[in-house]
């Protein structure tokens, strides 16, 4: 049965199914349905009856800038429709994904300073990237509603969320720490909105427990774009240490834990720790174990950098060793989180300003002194 | 035989490294502190009578380095490594409190020399010797725990050292340590004495002391009872530790 998302803005019919058809495509396995404000009367009892058939829905920011045929306005904002629709779901209506699709101008002067208000929607697409990145946001919209069904089958009224969410062997969850054990299956039943957003927020979508395709490749020391048999050690290890849960199809990770101690450390007892080694001693044996020659060492950003990468360099996206890196400056992680890095010399060429990737505050003697050395020996 | 909870003792042991984590990020001395909470979940996954746990790579940045050679090293960051395992004992064990010990030192910076930047490193470790087969005989007469200085760590990096010449001699005698004991060396030979403050803080004393009774008391006891200053049972001979002490 296809997925079907709700689609809301004041803006015109047209220019609102110009771009549900862009996301649709050509698949059959999604629907957008558009609707302008004056199409359920601007009655949010009726817009509630009419969601009961979706398995999502997506906001305009600001619905009440364009009236309708009659000059009526609409009297709420995606934030306030979307705290009324997030009350209305602890009361038993339906769990549906809310996505928040704006340009950046509409955002600045509300959305942006009110972290109460991005609490609300599980994913922000600014309208240039719904046209550009079309396919991705669909999969994305897909992965959200699925991943919402999942977690909603997943709770038990007496003891919250269960752990068979996120489909590990008994002897797996190991892979869990406590930390986020405590955090996640606190036998105190919340809204699946709110496990959803623990789950892609705090677990996905910062290094941890889970892992990116990209780390992955780091932690392994290859390089994945040289490495012609990279798909083929994927699907190797794929079966042991993929991730499976809410949103892993939209968000594809691995289980770092699982990763280290299931499959590489099993292969012998004696093989070390991977950020122990060097990526060409890494890769070495790893054509050792799996019999695929065509691995390649990921080559450190610069010459002097060390190749015992445990990390990537968030600005260029290459593998990283910690000890050649600074910490980006952003919220505490929490107990199970990984800190996230950028490679000195990006720091030190303020790459990175504009995506606001920059060095934690503490950090910033260390680069000081580094950029005096480098300065000096220069001069000299 | 351990009388102890083994599920208490690591429980115990692995809130300790959780505290020790905590104050490092608390303190600003360690902001990655991952290898600490991932060396705490491993020692609370423990079974049996058994206890282990593996600090992999904890980093700490050096800037109050003294008399480095090269001269111009910035960037110089230490790697604090320990795997480390034991039985489950009570609080008044006298022996060995390890079965098994890798407890490493690495200490990278970057050296700029003619506009060209290198990397320079430097290693030590704490070495825990191996059991000799029955009636053998050590290479060379050294402390059952000691420090040398090198390693696999040096060995294998094809660095050039200058003029230096590393040698695996002498082992100096140092009584064991686990990453609690290794983390407090790392801050005393390395931080200046005005920010360690916070070593009289309570959490963080509670945890040192609990480690230093656990481990260094045994290995102090029987280094005393070379002189007749012990319990009267002692189940670690003191001759093992400090083989130099003429019995």
């Amino acid at each position: 049965m296809a997925t079907r998302y709700l689609y809301i803005d004041d803006d015109a019919l047209d220019t609102l199914e110009s771009f549900a058809s862009r996301v649709k495509g050509t698949q059959d396995d999604f629907d957008i349905g558009v609707m302008r404000p004056s199409d359920f009367g601007h009655d949010v009892t009726r817009l509630f009856q009419i969601l009961s058939e979706y398995d999502g829905i997506i906001l305009d920011w600001r619905l009440d800038m364009i009236p309708d045929e009659s000059g009526k306005y609409f009297s709420l904002r995606a934030g306030s429709l979307a705290q009324e629709i997030r009350t209305r779901q602890t009361e038993g209506v339906k769990e549906i994904p809310i996505v928040l699709w704006s340009t950046d101008p509409k955002l600045t002067r509300s959305y942006y300073g009110d972290t109460t208000s991005q609490d609300l929607f599980d994913r922000r697409h600014d309208k240039q990237e719904v046209i550009d990145n079309s396919q991705r946001v669909r999969e994305e919209l897909i992965s959200l509603s699925e991943g919402y069904r999942k977690i909603s089958a997943s709770i038990d009224p007496d003891q919250g969320l269960l752990k068979t969410v996120f489909n590990l062997t008994d002897e797996n969850l190991e892979a869990i720490p406590t930390s986020l054990d405590a955090h996640l299956f606190s036998n105190c039943r919340q809204a699946a909105h709110v496990y959803a957003r623990l789950i892609l927020e705090r677990l996905i979508s910062v290094p941890g427990p889970l892992i990116s395709e990209e780390l992955l490749a780091a932690r392994l020391g290859i390089d994945k774009e040289r490495s012609s048999a990279w798909t083929n050690l994927l699907e190797l290890l794929s079966g042991e240490t993929k991730y499976t849960g809410p949103f892993s199809d939209g968000w594809p990770r691995w289980w770092a834990f699982l990763v280290e101690r299931k499959w590489w450390r099993s292969r012998s007892p004696k093989l070390p720790r991977l950020n122990t080694l060097a990526a060409s001693d890494r890769v070495s044996k790893l054509r050792e174990i799996t019999g695929l020659e065509n691995l390649i060492a990921a080559q450190p950003i610069k010459d002097f950098y060390s190749d015992r990468y445990r990390t990537i360099c968030e600005f260029y996206r290459r593998p990283l060793d910690p000890i050649d890196g600074v910490i980006i400056d952003e919220k505490e992680p929490m107990p199970w989180q990984e800190r996230r890095y950028l490679s000195i010399d990006a720091a030190l060429t303020r790459r990175g300003v504009g995506q606001n990737i920059r060095p934690h505050p503490t950090e910033t003697d260390r680069l000081d002194e580094i950029k005096q050395s480098r300065t000096q020996d220069a001069e000299v | 035989m351990p009388k102890c909870n083994p599920k208490k003792f690591r429980s115990e042991l692995a809130n300790e490294l959780r505290v020790l984590a905590e104050v490092m990020a608390r303190e600003k001395l360690c902001l990655d502190t991952k290898p600490l909470r991932e060396a705490e979940e491993e020692c609370r996954d423990g079974s049996g009578e058994e206890w282990g746990y593996e600090l992999n790579r904890l980093i700490f940045r050096l800037t109050d380095v003294k008399n480095p050679i090269p001269t111009n090293v910035v960037n110089v960051s230490l790697e604090l490594s320990v795997k480390v395992s034991g039985v489950c004992l009570d609080d008044d064990h006298t022996g060995d409190p390890f079965n098994e010990l890798e407890f490493n030192i690495v200490i990278n910076g970057q050296h700029n020399n003619g506009g060209r930047v290198k990397k320079v490193m430097c290693s030590s470790h704490l070495d825990r010797d191996l059991p000799l087969s029955p009636g053998g005989v050590p290479r060379f007469m050294h402390p059952f725990y000691h420090f040398q200085h090198g390693g696999y760590n040096t060995w294998n990096t094809g660095y050039s050292y200058g003029a230096a010449l590393i040698l695996e001699t002498p082992r100096i005698a140092h009584p064991p340590m686990d990453a609690i004991l290794g983390v407090d060396f790392v801050l005393t030979n390395h931080f200046p004495t005005k920010i360690l403050g916070f070593r009289e803080d309570d959490d963080y004393s509670r945890i040192l002391t609990s480690a230093q009774k656990r481990i260094w008391r045994p290995y102090v006891q029987s280094l005393a009872s070379a002189w007749g200053a012990a319990p009267t049972v002692c189940d670690w001979p003191y001759i093992k530790l400090w083989p130099q002490l003429m019995p």
